[in-house]
């Protein structure tokens, strides 16, 4: 049989696809983004000027407890676990489901940008004292309005997830949307996120 | 409204089958039909009640697609959107997995949640397609558990043709295809091409379902060469690719490759032997940002097929055959990312003999054997057939069938959605039926009408059972825990889980009322009626009473005819056992085909005339959204041509 001798046993024309999507893909302005956010002990920094992922880990004084960790020269915004932060930057949640429904609505909502909030006890860094009532925190900014992007109720938690659009304005004024589309990995852990996103934001 | 509209066509029915009761037949049951018994024989010599859609009803109901055409000619069949907005059918007590698709008798490699891509197979390019109820895995192993759907494709008939066609319809519905086919001498070949696209369709009144919009291509070459009476060789290769909208940044790819070649020796009229291999690769990827194609399933079939067949004399055919199946599998639902394999083999055996000029017997055995877990199975069938006289077949018959589990339902092992775990499970064993069927065809003049009662018995239905560690569950989950120990001693922080089972026992019971005339003024009448009982209220998605009935008037003059018909699907409503239901509903369709200069063809139609739109959409309502309006137009350039030397419309 001619035919065989042309077919590899487990398929032909693999040469039609690519192996993965880039993580970060440079110079495209809508993307899709793959974090490891699931350490406590880490903070993944976004770079969406020069598209860039920096996770760094999170260190603190072993007498003072103030954290003692560098963080990079510039970054846009930070994820830890499921909590966000900006680089003095402002946020809204949008009524929109997807960029793309933002975009064809043809203007930001009509709200306010809400900047970061001091927290001493909600970013919680080392959980291994839990159970005697031992938990470190590290104290940061945390922005409240992307905050909500997911909550979880009950115990074990049940995650949900706002399937929101949100706005983030950079220091420099310019705009990035963000959809959030999973917040776990294929096995299931936590803190594994995939986003969509459009830098800078136009319409 | 609907309810006249019914009245209406069977009081025309009646009248006009009883005006011309004694005329001589006109109708199909002399056509030729292959399916039931893997050899050429009529319908009214068939010994298992076989339904034929030819080229014409084909061209008349305007489908685009075997989905479209099945839920307009088959009662009972229907297609919704369901988990991840996939096409799946619902037939008779069976779904897409127990009915086994065919093209030219050949497997379809590659499914999604159980059901075979019906996009793959382009109305374009059919003569006809062949409907066999009931099991017959003794003829065509695994999957031929409620049915066999065989579509057979084109062959080039003149030295040459070229025709073309395009489509119009609603949510921007465009379908563009051609065929350019030549007979010289020994040799013909055969091109088609076809394009279809829509834009999505969002459904009324909710909901998680919805169609997207999509783009199809599908590419066809099949070439003979008759080297001398005894020998003659067929290839064909094809390419499909259908292009999904998923979201803005995001298209699902599925794509597929065949390549076939089929030897046939005929040393006399006694003996014929027929060899084929047939590749099948079935492939489905992301496509991202216009830029990256990423892979995630692909299913490849490598099939390798002899068969023999022996007439003794004019009364006694038998047939021995035997395939060999290499299935490899790779999908992002397994564990590991290398994939899985599955190497098949079979051989079966019929007789087909005339006992006398009144009775017909077909007899037929099998054995099949698969490579996971060592699943074998022995499958039988026997048919009896006795013509009263020249108007009255009685057939009665039994016929064994088996599914056996899938590299999927073996393998899986992934977090579906995000929130439930599925497992597969290697001990599964077959699902297997046991169909029984009895039935009475009448036949003169113009008339034909039979009934058939059916009884399907399944053992080991495979389904997934769902439980959850965090509950501290009945005793059956105790036990299934306790037997999936190694299954589950990592998930104990996972929320929900599924694995993959033998089930309970089902019982699907039935009859089957058809009805139809061909008259010569140019009437054509058809009524389906199906009863279907289904033991096990509470998951089925059986609707007890389905019916589909169908009136048409042609008439033709020298350069100038028409076809006008009404045709409409009844489906009865289905209740569960937990007092939930889905509502009865009727779909109508009137056409109307008009041929100019022979060969050309035009059709205009509006579908779902009463304008029904589901008050809900689950996995057993209609995808429609209202009523709709189509256009579509053929051309049959050597029939244009040769329109005064005879050649019909």
């Amino acid at each position: 049989m001619v035919l065989v001798s042309f077919t590899s046993c487990d398929g032909v024309f693999n040469n039609l696809y690519d192996d993965e999507v880039p993580s970060v893909q440079t110079g495209m302005s809508v993307g899709k983004l793959s974090i490891n956010a699931s350490e406590y002990s880490q903070w993944v920094y976004i770079n969406f000027h020069n598209r860039t992922i920096e996770n760094i880990d999170i260190t603190t004084d072993s007498v003072t407890g103030v954290a003692n960790f560098t963080e990079p020269e510039e970054w846009d915004i930070a994820i830890h676990k499921f909590q966000v932060k900006t680089n003095n930057g402002t946020a809204i949640e949008t009524e929109y489901t997807s960029i793309a429904d933002l975009k064809s609505a043809g203007k930001l909502p009509d709200v306010s940008f809400a900047p970061d909030t001091w927290y001493e006890e909600k970013v919680i860094i080392d959980l291994s004292g839990m159970m005697s009532g031992n938990i470190k925190y590290c104290a940061s900014y945390v922005n409240d309005v992307i905050d909500n992007w997911i909550t979880s109720s009950g115990m074990p938690p049940t995650y949900t997830t706002s399937d929101k659009v949100y706005v983030v304005r950079f220091a420099d004024g310019s705009d990035v949307a963000i959809h959030f589309d999973s917040y776990m990995n294929n096995d299931g852990t936590k803190g594994f996120i995939t986003c969509s996103y459009e830098y800078p934001l136009t319409f | 409204m609907n309810r006249i509209v019914l009245a209406f066509v069977l009081t025309a029915f009646s009248n006009l089958a009883m005006a011309q009761f004694d005329r001589d037949s006109i109708n199909e049951i002399d056509e030729v039909v292959v399916t039931a018994t893997r050899t050429f024989k009529t319908l009214k010599d068939v010994p298992i009640i076989t339904r034929v859609v030819g080229a014409d009803e084909i061209k008349r109901t305007d489908a685009t697609n075997l989905q479209d055409l099945l839920q307009q000619e088959i009662p009972g069949a229907e297609f919704s959107y369901t988990m991840g907005s996939q096409p799946s059918l619902s037939f008779q007590g069976f779904s897409g997995k127990d009915v086994l698709f065919l093209v030219d008798g050949e497997r379809l490699a590659g499914e999604t949640l159980d059901n075979v891509d019906f996009t793959r197979i382009n109305m374009d390019d059919v003569e006809r397609i062949e409907i066999v109820k009931g099991a017959s895995s003794s003829l065509y192993g695994s999957n031929a558990v409620g049915g066999v759907v065989n579509v057979i494709t084109k062959k080039p008939q003149q030295p040459w043709n070229i025709m073309l066609n395009a489509k119009y319809g609603a949510h921007n519905e465009q379908r563009y295809g051609g065929t350019a086919a030549f007979k010289i001498k020994k040799f013909t070949t055969s091109t088609n091409v076809q394009k279809s696209s829509s834009d999505a369709i969002d459904f009324k009144n909710q909901s998680a379902y919805k169609a997207y919009g999509y783009n199809t291509w599908n590419i066809k070459e099949k070439l003979g060469f008759k080297f001398n009476k005894h020998f003659n060789l067929s290839g064909h290769a094809s390419y499909f690719l259908r292009e999904r909208d998923y979201s803005e940044t995001q298209i699902n790819r599925f794509r597929d490759f065949t390549g076939g070649l089929k030897g046939n020796i005929m040393f006399n009229y006694e003996n014929n032997i027929e060899l084929s291999f047939l590749y099948d690769q079935y492939d489905k990827s992301d496509y991202y940002y216009e830029q990256y194609d990423i892979l995630d399933y692909r299913n490849v079939q490598h099939t390798f097929r002899a068969l023999y067949t022996h007439q003794f004399n004019d009364d006694l055919n038998v047939i021995v055959g035997a395939d060999a199946v290499r299935d490899y599998l790779k999908t992002y639902q397994f564990a590991d990312t290398c994939g899985k394999h599955q190497y098949s083999a079979d051989l079966f055996s019929q007789v087909d003999w005339n006992i006398t000029d009144k009775w017909n017997a077909v007899g037929g055995v099998r054995y099949d054997h698969f490579s996971v877990n060592n699943n074998h199975h022995v499958t039988g069938k026997l048919g009896l057939m006795c013509k009263l006289n020249e108007n009255v077949r009685l057939r009665g018959s039994y016929a064994g069938g088996f599914r056996a589990p899938t590299l999927k339902e073996t393998g899986q092992e992934f977090l579906m959605g995000g929130f439930m775990y599925i497992y597969g499970n290697k001990e599964l064993k077959p699902e297997i039926s046991n169909n029984f069927q009895l039935s009475a065809e009448y036949s003169k003049g113009v008339f034909d009408f039979s009934v058939s009662g059916f009884y399907n018995m399944f053992d080991n239905r495979i389904s997934t059972r769902y439980d959850s560690l965090y509950f501290e569950g009945n005793p059956i989950t105790r036990q299934f825990r306790k037997t999936h120990a190694d299954k589950l001693k990592d998930c104990d922080k996972r929320d929900s889980y599924a694995i993959y089972e033998n089930m309970e026992d089902l019982q699907v019971t039935g009859v089957n009322i058809d009805l139809k005339a061909n008259f010569k003024c140019g009437v054509k009448a058809s009524l389906a009626y199906v009863y279907t009982h289904e033991s096990n209220v509470n998951s089925g998605s059986t609707r007890p009473h389905t019916a589909n009935a169908k009136l048409e008037y042609r008439h033709d003059w020298k350069n100038y005819g028409f076809n006008i018909g009404i045709s409409g699907r009844y489906l009865s409503r289905l209740d569960y056992g937990d007092d939930s239901s889905y509502e009865d509903y009727s779909i109508w369709k009137l056409s109307l085909m008009q041929y100019i200069c022979k060969g050309i063809s035009a059709n205009f139609s509006v579908d779902n005339l009463f304008n029904y739109v589901p008050k809900s959409y689950s996995v057993v309502s209609p995808s429609t959204t209202g009523t709709s309006f189509s256009l579509s137009m053929a051309v049959d350039l050597y029939k244009l041509i040769h329109r005064n030397d005879g050649a019909s419309n």
